[in-house]
């Protein structure tokens, strides 16, 4: 039984986000030190919950999953209205729905099931015959769970679905002239898009143009955040001893502004190695695109990796300034039960494709 | 696929690189900048308050404004011991007293806390003077709701008091900060929104001794929206010296042309000041535990029984049903009974008015004929008319607490009491006692609706306001019976309103004296003026004032002759 679960099993991968999920729950532990709160054990509760998952997801196999995937997406779906619902606001935002003591976050679960639809879609028509219909579908697709994790509101892992959906329809082989089109029809329709943001959200967005604006608000924590980073310097000020952190300066500093404080403990050095040790994880990530010819699983793996990357470059743009303020988890590393989870999922898709090359 | 592979590999590549060298700018090209500011801590934040938006009456007089005062506030994690000592010593308090003041405070760390506001010319000076060893404190220009005022006019422009804990805690538009003021009545309250403005703030860095070296970012405050309202202050004001012998009354004169409310007055009044002034907490907890509850208004949110004023309503029941004409007449012998068995409704006069057609009975408000009138039309009828002249809602005022008026029928009696009507409670309904009850401002508009023949622009506060406007369909022999009527009531010697006359014009009204036992019972008087080419309408209640032909009408006259004085272009 084990020995058929590990043979032709994604090691390089695996361990890879082993390091980093691990490096992550030392990251929480300094990020929450001194609150009281022990998250940094509850963290670790859900890695392990996250590990079985995995785990789960690689002895069940990937194929299973894409062909229960509507099923997968309608029930993301409820779970979204469910929020509405009854959900709890935390901060302004109703997000969550809580299970038995521990909060779930329906729009981290969705993007993988969003992920797996998409994948079954798009992947089981390749080729040019109804390319638009398609181009099409796939857009009316997103753009539900979309509208309804935006009414949350949760506009940061909303965005995340645009890049994932390009990402995928560009590798499933969309003609540039319908990506280039749809990109100019969304730029054209921006403005209608900002009378549905609210006061705050449009608040950050302009901070992002300029931080002045609003030195109480979203520019404070823009400002802040940046002040941590840069404090960090060429070695950093060491574990636990980050003043910005320590201080309270900084908002969410477990959860969405956690590379500030890996950053400011840790230096540019400490920064480097982990977008490095996120270099790799992409890395290996892409090379199982390469290494499978079964069409929804190159797609389910391009979807995977995109997630992980427009993360990545969202939540520590944002720190930096590169990128506006918005909600999204750093990948394994933030605080946070599904994010975690949902990150492990999506390995075990990845390790599941790897190992199950063979059968073409 | 594999050269769009190559393509996705490219893009991944040099987005790493952005990041990176992003990272090597912020981190290791600003790095000592951005360590200096955050070792020292440097950055402080400074909430900046919106000025509120003023109240003003219809000639631009302020109602309501901003009294510049200052206040003192202190940044615990710059403030030192010399410095606490010092300050203390400015402020005449013990150092233990300020640092208590301090910790009780709002906690944002580095944020001001603020501990002495409104202070005298002597402490400001001297702390200016002093700022150089006074580290870490901050002197501010605020802005201290003022209402020049006082009393006159309180219960239409309200007051402000502070956002409770809950109210900030569960807003849901992030529209007050902590620690905010907040309408709590009048329009202070219904235009809280537009009035408040939107809080600036401006983050700035300080040196060791927490001194400011430069603004980093600064957002101006959005100064709130100022407010116009109908009132005529000057006649407000006449009002409220006419008014002084009343202690527990009300008094309401509208536009009948424009529906402009020209005046409203409310005793007893209280003084807006004392709920922002600092240190008047003893005033402040007198006015909210007063037994005369000064804090209501009385013209709106306050209901009681109207007395005879309703039998203008009465009256219009009988006259457009056409159970009674002007020349219908009945034989007042000073009491009615509805059986030889039941107990007898009195009239007011000792030994009857004899017999009486529909004129002299409004002039001198004979119960007996009005009882007679109200068995006539039955009380579902009587309840049908109140409700065409809007009695039973609100008033539909953009103020808060608008009380609903209470109209009996049948129906209403079995839903309340689950009991049946009896005949005799007809009778009370018809001369406006038992459990009829509305608001002086319902009767206002009642008076208004007749002198204005049917149709009146709804009595409004704020100026320039949308208003709809009020209709009652009656037959134009209708409305010459009843302003006949009411006219006689205060220019007929015999009239019960004749104390009210003034001598530039004439002037048509109805008085009421509804029973409030065991106390005095309720003044009441409205009515219109000039009585051949209505030009206002005015309503007088005098809280257990006695006869509505006493106090209440001579308070209508005294209001009458300040119209003519400040308002009436000759």
């Amino acid at each position: 039984m084990l020995r058929k679960l590990t043979r032709g099993f994604y090691w390089e991968l695996f361990w890879c986000a082993m390091i980093v999920a691990l490096a992550g729950i030392c990251f929480v532990f300094s990020a929450a030190y001194g609150e009281g709160q022990n998250l940094a054990f509850r963290q670790l509760i859900w890695f392990a919950l996250g590990f079985l998952a995995l785990f789960t997801v690689v002895a069940i196999g990937y194929r299973s999953f894409l062909n229960v995937s509507y099923v997968l997406y309608g029930i993301s779906i409820l779970l979204l209205l469910a929020v509405d619902l009854l959900g709890a606001t935390r901060l302004g935002a109703q997000r969550w729905i809580s299970v038995g003591g521990f909060g779930i976050q329906p729009s981290e679960l969705c993007k993988l099931a969003m992920i797996l639809t998409l994948a079954h879609y798009l992947g089981s028509r390749v080729g040019n015959l109804y390319q638009f219909r398609r181009f099409v579908g796939g857009f009316l697709l997103v753009s539900f769970p979309m509208l309804l994790i935006i009414k949350q509101p949760d506009l940061g892992t909303a965005l995340i679905f645009m890049p994932i959906l390009f990402t995928m329809l560009f590798m499933w082989g969309a003609r540039f002239r319908y990506l280039l089109g749809s990109i100019a029809l969304g730029l054209l329709s921006l403005p209608v898009f900002w009378l549905f943001l609210k006061e705050y959200q449009r608040r950050r967005l302009l901070v992002f143009v300029n931080p002045n604006i609003d030195p109480l608000g979203a520019g404070y924590t823009a400002i802040q955040s940046k002040i941590a980073v840069g404090s960090g310097g060429l070695f950093g000020k060491g574990w636990l001893m980050g003043t910005q952190n320590r201080l309270n300066f900084l908002p969410e500093h477990h959860t969405d502004f956690i590379f500030c404080v890996i950053a400011e403990e840790w230096g540019f050095i400490g920064s480097l190695v982990l977008i490095f040790l996120y270099g790799i994880l992409v890395w290996r990530s892409l090379a199982v695109i390469e290494r499978t010819t079964d069409p929804p699983a190159r797609l389910l793996a391009s979807g995977i990796v995109a997630m992980i990357f427009f993360q990545i470059l969202v939540n520590v743009g944002m720190t930096i300034g590169l990128m506006p303020v918005v909600g999204i988890p750093l990948p394994f590393v933030s605080y946070g039960g599904s994010s975690l989870v949902v990150m492990m999922i999506a390995m075990g898709f990845l390790i599941s494709i790897y190992k199950e090359r063979s059968i073409f | 696929m594999t050269s769009r592979l190559a393509f996705l590999k490219i893009v991944i590549l040099a987005f790493l690189a952005l990041l990176a060298a992003g990272l090597f700018n912020v981190q290791v090209l600003n790095g000592s900048y951005f360590r200096h500011l955050s070792e020292c801590n440097r950055i402080r934040l400074l909430p900046l308050e919106a000025p509120r938006g003023r109240i003003l009456d219809r000639a631009g007089d302020i109602i309501a404004g901003n009294r510049p005062s200052f206040k003192i506030s202190v940044i615990p994690e710059d403030f030192d011991e010399e410095s606490q000592k010092l300050l203390a010593s400015i402020l005449k308090i013990t150092p233990e007293e300020l640092s208590e003041r301090i910790n009780k405070g709002d906690k944002t760390p580095f944020g001001p806390v603020t501990v002495a506001r409104d202070v005298d010319k002597e402490v400001l000076f001297k702390t200016e003077e002093r700022a150089p060893d006074l580290g870490g404190v901050i002197v501010q220009l605020e802005g201290i709701r003022y209402y020049p005022y006082k009393e006159i006019a309180s219960h239409v422009v309200g007051y402000i008091g502070k956002v409770s804990l809950e109210e900030y805690r569960d807003q849901t538009d992030g529209r007050y900060s902590y620690n905010d003021w907040v309408g709590r009545g009048g329009v202070e309250a219904v235009y809280d929104f537009s009035l408040r403005g939107d809080g600036g703030g401006k983050q700035f860095e300080v040196d060791v001794r927490g001194r400011v070296v430069r603004t980093l970012g600064e957002r101006m405050p959005k100064p709130g929206d100022d407010l116009t309202l109908t009132l005529d202050m000057k006649l407000e004001k006449a009002i409220w010296d006419v008014m002084a012998p009343v202690k527990k009354g009300a008094s309401t004169v509208v536009d009948l042309k424009t529906g402009e409310i020209l005046a409203m007055v409310s005793k007893p009044g209280y003084d807006p000041n004392v709920f922002v002034k600092p240190g008047s907490n003893k005033e402040r907890l007198r006015l909210l535990k007063d037994s005369s509850v000064p804090l209501i208004n009385r013209n709106i949110s306050a209901a009681f029984p109207p007395g005879s004023v309703f039998k203008i309503v009465t009256a219009t029941a009988a006259l457009e049903s056409g159970k009674a004409t002007p020349e219908t007449r009945v034989v007042c012998g000073g009491s009615y009974r509805l059986t030889p068995h039941s107990r007898p409704v009195k009239c007011w006069k000792e030994g009857g008015h004899g017999s009486v057609n529909f004129y002299e009975a409004l002039e001198q408000s004979c119960n007996v004929y009005f009882c007679q009138l109200g068995r006539r039309v039955g009380a579902d009828t009587l309840a049908k008319y109140a409700r065409a002249y809007g009695l039973d809602g609100k008033s539909s005022i953009n103020l808060p607490n608008v009380r609903e008026g209470t109209i009996p029928d049948e129906v209403w009696k079995e839903e309340r009491f689950g009991e049946k009507w009896y005949q005799g409670e007809t009778l009370s309904f018809a001369i406006g006692q038992g459990f009829v009850l509305v608001t002086p401002l319902q009767m206002l508009e009642t008076v208004g609706l007749v002198a204005n023949e049917g149709t009146l622009i709804r009595p409004h506060i704020i100026k320039d306001e949308k208003v709809d406007t009020m209709h009652i369909d009656l037959r134009p022999q209708t409305f010459k019976a009843l302003k006949t009527g009411m006219r006689r009531v205060v220019q007929s010697d015999s009239g019960t309103g004749h104390f009210a006359r003034v001598p530039y014009f004439e002037m048509a009204a109805k008085t009421g004296t509804a029973q409030a036992p065991p106390k005095t019972a309720h003044a009441w008087f409205a009515g219109y003026f000039p009585a051949d080419n209505p030009q206002v309408a005015v309503v007088v209640f005098v809280e257990h004032g006695g006869a509505g032909g006493g106090i209440a009408a001579r308070v209508a006259k005294g209001i009458a002759q300040a119209w003519k004085e400040l308002c009436h272009a000759a």
